[in-house]
Order: C-alpha cells, then sequence, then structure tokens
C-alpha cells in the first residue's frame, strides 16, 4: 500500500488515509493473507508515528490506528495458532505409529542381546545360590535367618515362574 | 566310512549356511542420523522456548490464561517436541540395533560366563579349574554362529523397521514443516504486534511525530534551495536539527528496544527457517538408508551432519539473543 505521508496536511487527509488503510486490513483479513495483514500492521504503525500535529481528531486517528494494528497481528498469531492445533491430533496418531516401531526394534536388540538368556540364567544363579545358603542355615542358623532364606528361596522361585510363564 | 560321509555332508552343508551368512550385508552404522536426529529434536525445542517467549511478551503483565497464545502454543508444541523424542527413541533404537548384531558374539561369551557361575553356584563345576579350553572354544563357535545370524537379522530387522517408520517420517515431516511456517507467522506478528505496543509509547510517538516534521520541512526547504542562504534560512536550518536532535534523544531508548526487538526476531526466523530445511534434509536421509538398506550398500549422511552443526550454531544464537 502507498501513501504519501508528506502530502497529507489536514485532519481530513489524515482520516481519508486512515479509511483506506483500514479499508484494505478488512480485504486482508477477509482473505486470510498473512504477509499483507503484516505489512498493513507496519503501514498503521506509521500513520500513528507520521501523524502531526497531536490535535483532538489526529490523536483519535492514532488510537483507532494502532487498535486496528494490534488486532490485525493477534488475529495473524491467533490464525497460525489454529492452523498448528488443527494437526495435533495428525502428530499424535504418527507419534503412535513410531512407537510401535521403535518397540519392535527394541524387542529384536533384545534378542540379538539375548536379554531373555541372561535374565533366566541370573535367576537360576540367585535361586542356586539361596538354595546353597538355605543348607549352611539349617544347621547353623536361627529361626529368624531361616525363615529369611525361606521367603527369598520363595521370592526366586516366583520370579523364575514368571519368567517361563512370560516365555509361554 | 559312513560315519565319514555324513560328517563331511554336515561339514559341507555349514560351511553353505556360514557363506551365505557371512554374504548377508551387516546393518549400516546409522550414528550419524541418531546424532542429527538429536539435533533435530533441539532445535524443535529450541523453537518452542523462543517462540513462547515471544507470544509471553505480547501477553504482557496480563496473567496467563489456557485460551491466551502463550499458552496455546506451549500446549500445542508439547506434541511436537514429544513426537521429536520418539524420532529420537526410534533413531536410537537403530543404533542399538547395529551395536547388538555387531556385538552379538558378546553376548554369548557373556551368556557362557554366567552359565559358569550358575555351574558353580549349583555345585555342578569347580570354581577353581575355571572354564576348559573345550568349553572355550564351543563358546568361540558360538558366538561366530550367533554374530553371523545376529548381523543377517539386524540388517533384515533394520530394513523393515525403516521401511515400516518411512511412511510415517514422510508425513511428521511435512505436518512439522507446515507448523515451522507457521511458527514464522508468529514470530512476525508477535514481533508486530510488540512493535506497535513500543511505538505508542506517547513520548516516543510524540517525538516521531516531530521528527517526521522536521524532515518535512526540511525536504521542502531543500527542493527548491537558494543560491544564497539567508541568515534567516540558516537559523531556521539549525532551529530544524536541533528539534531533530531533541527528537532522536527522546526516541533513543525505545529505539534499542526495537532494535533489540529487529535482532531477536531476525535470530529466531533464522532458526526457524534452518530448522525446517534440517527435517527436510533429515527425512531425505531416512529415505536414503531406507534404499541404502535395501540395496545393500552404505549411506552418506555428510548434508545432514552439516544441516545439525548449522542448526547448533543457530539454537546457540538465539539463546544468546
Amino acid at each position: 500500500m502507498n501513501i504519501v505521508w508528506n502530502e497529507l496536511e489536514t485532519a481530513d487527509d489524515w482520516r481519508t488515509a486512515l479509511d483506506s488503510i483500514l479499508a484494505e486490513a478488512r480485504r486482508a483479513s477477509d482473505e486470510n493473507d498473512d504477509d499483507e495483514r503484516l505489512d498493513l500492521c507496519k503501514v498503521l504503525r506509521a500513520f500513528v508515528l507520521k501523524s502531526f500535529p497531536n490535535t483532538k481528531p489526529i490523536t483519535d486517528y492514532d488510537r483507532i490506528a494502532l487498535e486496528a494494528q494490534q488486532a490485525l497481528s493477534e488475529a495473524v498469531v491467533d490464525d497460525a495458532l489454529d492452523r498448528i492445533e488443527a494437526r495435533t491430533t495428525t502428530l499424535i496418531a504418527l507419534r503412535k505409529e513410531i512407537a510401535a516401531v521403535t518397540e519392535q526394534t527394541e524387542a529384536e536388540v533384545a534378542k540379538l542381546r539375548l536379554d531373555k538368556a541372561h535374565t533366566l540364567i541370573d535367576t537360576l544363579t540367585d535361586a542356586s545360590r539361596a538354595l546353597d545358603d538355605f543348607d549352611t542355615v539349617l544347621v547353623d542358623g536361627d529361626d529368624e535367618e531361616l525363615s529369611k532364606r525361606l521367603a527369598e528361596i520363595a521370592a526366586a522361585i516366583a520370579k523364575f515362574k514368571a519368567l517361563v510363564q512370560k516365555k509361554a | 566310512m559312513g560315519r565319514i560321509l555324513v560328517l563331511s555332508v554336515r561339514g559341507l552343508g555349514l560351511a553353505a549356511v556360514f557363506s551365505w551368512l557371512a554374504s548377508c550385508a551387516a546393518p549400516p552404522d546409522v550414528g550419524a542420523f541418531a546424532a542429527a536426529t538429536g539435533e533435530l529434536s533441539q532445535s524443535i525445542r529450541a523453537t518452542g522456548t523462543a517462540v513462547g517467549g515471544s507470544l509471553e511478551g505480547m501477553r504482557g503483565s496480563a496473567a496467563a490464561t489456557p485460551g491466551d497464545p502463550a499458552s496455546r502454543w506451549a500446549e500445542a508444541w508439547k506434541t511436537r517436541v514429544s513426537v521429536m523424542d520418539h524420532l529420537v527413541d526410534y533413531a536410537d533404537s537403530l543404533v542399538a540395533l547395529q551395536k547388538a548384531s555387531v556385538d552379538a558374539d558378546d553376548a554369548v561369551k557373556s551368556v557362557a560366563q554366567k552359565l559358569g557361575a550358575l555351574a558353580t553356584a549349583a555345585g555342578i563345576a569347580d570354581p577353581t579349574l575355571g572354564v576348559g579350553s573345550a568349553v572355550a572354544v564351543a563358546t568361540d563357535v558360538a558366538g561366530f554362529v550367533w554374530k553371523q545370524i545376529a548381523l543377517a537379522r539386524g540388517a533384515t530387522t533394520m530394513r523393515r523397521s525403516v521401511e515400516a517408520a518411512h511412511p510415517a517420517i514422510l508425513r511428521i515431516a511435512d505436518v512439522v514443516v507446515a507448523d515451522l511456517r507457521d511458527a514464522r507467522t508468529i514470530v512476525r506478528g508477535a514481533s508486530e504486534n510488540l512493535r506497535g505496543r513500543l511505538e505508542s509509547d506517547p513520548d516516543y510517538s510524540d517525538a516521531a511525530g516531530f521528527r517526521a516534521q522536521v524532515d518535512k520541512v526540511r525536504l521542502e526547504m531543500f527542493r527548491t534551495p537558494p543560491k544564497d542562504w539567508s541568515a534567516k534560512q540558516v537559523a531556521r536550518l539549525a532551529e530544524l536539527d536541533a528539534i531533530g536532535a531533541a527528537a532522536d534523544r527522546t526516541m533513543k531508548s525505545k529505539g534499542d528496544e526495537l532494535l533489540a526487538l529487529d535482532a531477536s526476531e531476525k535470530a529466531q526466523i533464522a532458526l526457524i527457517g534452518a530448522a525446517g530445511d534440517a527435517i527436510t534434509a533429515w527425512a531425505a536421509a531416512h529415505g536414503r538408508l531406507l534404499a541404502a538398506l535395501r540395496d545393500q550398500r552404505p549411506i552418506t549422511l555428510d548434508s545432514l551432519q552439516q544441516a545439525a552443526l548449522e542448526l547448533r550454531a543457530l539454537i546457540k544464537k538465539v539463546r544468546d539473543a
């Protein structure tokens, strides 16, 4: 939008200029043209800075121009936010797809690392050690120690059972 | 004689299997791809912080509400950051797959060691004797065989994973590029909004009005300059310059704020632009990875690494601005 600021003299000149800027702003808003709206924001700022003298009508025009500039820039931001929010559901669905692929890949990694074999052997080793200790405690230990060892054995057996069931 | 024949046939069979396994390409090193994914994730996070800062500036001293632009942005961008986190996990899983394939013989050795520990704990082996040489050889052979199997399985799994993820990756890239385009619009809109507020300060606005009038009168005076300037005209010019200088002094403090706003907007837009370029390059690199896996050939990700370096520099610039 081309305005020759130096040619604006009277309050009527400034009002006519403001009217034409606001008409352009309405058109740009109807067309959802962000670039045009942002360009008009600049023109409205220029209007406020260049308008002179500071008589009542001119200061009133400045207030209108500033309100329009703020509303126009806020509308640009709001519309962009609307577009971003509208894409959120799509992204959530795509995120699930990626998570599923990652889960499958990680499962294969666990297989290649023999994770289950490691866990199974660790569990069996723990159970075996607990049983070994139990023999000693059975001969020399008191009741409290005995029940503690029994609890350890029970836990080891439960862990082993859970692993086997999971495998099955 | 019959037994020797059977053993020979078995040996030939095993040799054929090993030969086939060795011909299968190992999964490629995807470390650079994972590193670039991490950088990209950082840039999306940095974009969120930067744009959020602009919108908070636009909100000013007003209390935050769920519907205000800064809150809406924070909520919406949270999903983008979460998507990027998932992409980092995905890339890391590919790296883990490659590592697990290459290190498969170590996994077998580790299992063998644990089995030794189990045998000792169960009292079926003497810990002082250690693992016999026959067991060690068997472990080495098992490790070798498992590694060949793991390499082939790793390459196949990687191809399947990359194939399965690719359509989603392309869509994510499209959506995030569109988001970044809108993020750029938001930065421009928020900056414009802040400029309007800064310039509406009465002192600044009045001074700007004086400056505009001074420029206008000076322009008129120089449009048709006299051959010889009268003393009155020179005095008038000096007076105009003094008024203009006074107006400039009044405008300076807000002027500095406006300059800082310009610099911040410029840095944010550069970051957003680079993040958009990087995600496009990243999706293309994923496509090249898929093609390389299908054709069993190595991949080059130099341009992606370059984009990642550029992003790092821009993130720093925005943080410093």
